[in-house]
């Protein structure tokens, strides 16, 4: 009997244990039995055998818990692993739904890299601007307003040489003054000449914009001196590349600009295009130049062909710095203009427009930037719709999670993953496109810019890095806010339809969104479209089709030829152009050809005119034409 | 399991326990022998029960302070399905550790029995 009730035992234990101990116990059992044969003990065995069964299942119950607690320990004693294990999980989420993956990556893509890329115009144009200028926050440029009777008033940061002399010394609110001015120059002879941009500067330009050179130095006040100017010259870093390969022994060396020879005694460093942004080939005296003009150029107001620079001293306020010039100027001035005698002179951006508006380059870049955080807005609103549906047929995946005691940070940080890995994918595809982007529009909107990094460079790679993470973070959130609170009866009974028909009102708001957004940006465009057809619709009075222009560029006339001497060579060059131009029109394939001093709509000796509510709209800000 | 356990956290042992423990101590038994050797020293006060003595094997099995050996070169083996059992390291110290404990005890007992203060850390 003994015998049947412990094998009862072994049957209804568990089988780890009558696996091991089975034989054995039953061996034991019959031992024991043999010295304890009482019935008393018989029945101590029946109940030892029978609470051995409970005791062994509560034993195998009791360490299965302290298992799984040893388990649960261990996961959150490493938040390092947890967190790669939701990495890996949600890479492999990604990379098992490829459709849904390509389409977000290519859509964020297309958002980060527009970005991207205008951020790289941004960061030239608006916030570091010329190169090599230390303190560029108090560098101001000089302009003028004047109010000609009869016409418009008008603004220039054109002045003569004499200005700079009367205004220099005239104020302490700021610390220098220079000028400067760059133009189209020849270099070398014959065959080999080369149009060049030529910069034309006071001394005391460079250390005002606190550029040092990088091999030699800048031309000093006594080489710049009004009445012998030397003919010293500065090499810019690609021209110091290009034609003299760089080689250290440059300085001594020789170059011939408008057919006189200058000797180089410096160069400046890679990237400086002086005040503006625009590239550069040599700096020289600007007295050089002067004494080409006329010859009475060092004190003409009326010789306007130099810009001003002024570094302001720290905490003056620009408009102080106005008044104050405005009255140096109002005081020195002994010209004949009438409208100059009292115009206003002030100091604005050096980015700023002849007009010293806001330049057309920044406003073109903002209405650029505008459009791609628009694009940026829709491809954010779209994925954060896509991945709301996805996570709503994750619904159950979701409640399992939480039913296994995921909690809702842990739900949230997975999808955060999620949407952080398809952000930075989207990056890396988009720099790509900002590549692209970036190339386009350097190469047909801001050409005139000397770039010297390349589109995509650490900058825009951390700009990208940053947008990608507020993307990331913008097209998780919401969808990881709303998955994350399962509710968990609904979602765990499969009959229940997944995904609910609840109306969600989160959903319709990024849809409605997207929907505005995508509708601005194609009024927008459609408007820009309809804007460029009408002004190639526009009559302008000439038939510019097959019509070509050719610009000659010539050496100014030698300084300190005496005015006999000048209408020779005027007389000379007039010459030129009318024997030139039987033989132009004699070449085959040429109707008509002719001599111009200025070409319509390009004329520098053009007044801009505007006839109120005729051929132009009056501006928004002053309410009505002036 | 894989980390080292120190004798203390098994104190104090069941009584029972500490006399299967105290068995194996001065030699390797089989589960018979065990009960025997029980009944033996406790003059017939203790009468383990076949079912009680392999669960608790199991659990000292599993613990890690007894362990399978092979049978003693002397003894008889009557039947080859028998498998003998030894104290492992940790079982001993989890012995010495519990004997020091109830001595202890037992001290602290007399000196309160003596009307004196003990000192029980």
């Amino acid at each position: 009997m003994m015998q049947r009730l412990y094998r009862l035992l072994l049957l209804l234990s568990p089988r780890e244990f009558r696996e091991r101990f089975g034989e054995e116990l039953l061996q034991t059992a019959r031992s024991v039995q043999r010295d304890r044969p009482s019935f008393t003990n018989q029945c101590r065995a029946a109940i030892d055998a029978v609470a051995t069964v409970a005791a062994l299942h509560a034993d195998l119950r009791a360490e299965a818990r302290i298992d799984a607690r040893q388990l649960v320990t261990k996961t959150r004693n490493s938040p390092m692993d947890s967190l790669l294990r939701d990495i890996r999980f949600a890479a492999r989420g990604l990379v098992r739904t490829p459709s849904f993956t390509i389409f977000v990556v290519l859509t964020l893509a297309l958002g980060i890299g527009a970005n991207a890329a205008m951020y790289g115009i941004a960061d030239k144009l608006l916030i570091r601007g010329p190169e090599h200028i230390a303190d560029a926050d108090n560098i101001a440029r000089l302009f003028v307003t004047t109010h000609p009777k009869g016409i418009n008033a008008f603004t220039t940061p054109s002045f003569g040489h004499v200005e700079f002399d009367a205004l220099k010394g005239s104020t302490n609110v700021i610390d220098g003054i220079a000028q400067y001015a760059v133009n189209d120059r020849v270099e070398g002879r014959g065959a080999d000449a080369q149009s060049v941009r030529v910069g034309m500067a006071a001394a005391n330009f460079f250390p005002l914009l606190g550029v040092r050179p990088q091999l030699g130095r800048f031309f000093n006040e006594a080489e710049n001196a009004t009445s012998a100017p030397q003919h010293v010259i500065v090499l810019s870093y690609g021209s110091w590349q290009s034609q003299f390969g760089g080689k250290a022994d440059v300085l001594g060396k020789q170059v011939v600009i408008d057919d006189e020879i200058y000797t180089v005694v410096g160069v400046t460093p890679r990237g400086f295009t002086g005040a503006d942004l625009g590239h550069v080939d040599y700096w020289a005296p600007a007295s050089i130049f002067g004494a080409r003009i006329t010859n009475d150029w060092t004190h003409a107001w009326d010789a306007q062909w130099l810009q001003g620079v002024v570094r302001i001293k720290q905490g003056v306020s620009r408009e102080q710095v106005s008044r104050e010039l405005t009255a140096a100027h109002r005081r020195a001035y002994v010209g004949d203009d009438k409208a100059l005698a009292v115009g206003d002179v002030f100091v604005g951006d050096i980015s700023a427009s002849s007009d010293g508006s806001q330049s057309m380059d920044i406003r073109v870049l903002q209405w650029l930037s505008g459009v791609a955080i628009l694009v940026l807005l829709i491809a954010c609103a779209n994925v954060a719709n896509l991945l709301i549906a996805r996570g709503v047929r994750r619904g159950r995946e979701m409640a399992i999670r939480a039913a296994l005691g995921a909690n809702r940070f842990r739900i949230i940080r997975l999808l955060l993953l999620e949407s952080l890995m398809l952000s930075v994918t989207g990056a890396t595809v988009g720099t790509a496109i900002a590549y692209f982007v970036g190339s386009l529009a350097r190469s047909s909107v801001f050409t005139y810019v000397e770039w010297t990094s390349s589109p995509v460079d650490v900058r825009v790679l951390a700009a990208s890095i940053v947008i990608a993470g507020v993307t990331g973070m913008v097209i998780g959130l919401i969808p990881a806010w709303k998955i994350s609170r399962p509710n968990l009866s609904n979602s765990l009974k499969s009959g229940v339809r997944e995904g609910g028909g609840r109306h969600s009102y989160v959903r319709s708001g990024l849809t409605i969104a997207q929907a505005a957004l995508s509708v601005t940006l194609l009024v927008g465009a459609g408007l820009f479209v309809k804007s460029l057809w009408q002004v190639r619709s526009l009559h302008l009075g000439i038939d510019a089709d097959r019509v070509l222009t050719v610009g000659i560029s010539r050496s100014n006339l030698r300084a300190g030829t005496d005015e006999a001497a000048r209408n020779i060579e005027r007389a000379r060059r007039r010459n030129f152009l009318t024997s030139v131009l039987p033989d132009l029109a004699a070449t085959p394939g040429v109707q008509h050809a002719a001599v111009a001093v200025g070409m319509p709509f390009g004329n520098r000796f053009s007044v801009k005119l505007r006839i109120p509510g005729i051929d132009s709209l009056p501006r928004l800000s002053t309410g009505g034409a002036s | 399991m894989a980390r080292s356990q120190s004798a203390e956290e098994f104190l104090p042992l069941k009584s029972d326990v500490l006399l299967v423990l105290l068995a194996l101590s001065s030699q390797p038994l089989h589960g018979y022998g065990i009960i025997r050797d029980v009944d033996e020293r406790s003059d017939h006060q203790v009468v383990l029960q076949t079912g009680a003595l392999y669960r608790m094997l199991r659990t000292l099995l599993r613990d890690g302070l007894i362990d399978e050996c092979a049978a003693p070169r002397d003894e008889e083996s009557d039947d080859e399905r028998r498998r003998y059992y030894t104290l492992t390291a940790l079982g001993d110290s989890v012995v010495s550790a519990e004997v020091a404990r109830m001595s202890r005890l037992v001290r602290a007992a007399r000196l309160i029995a003596d009307g004196k203060k003990p000192r029980l850390a």
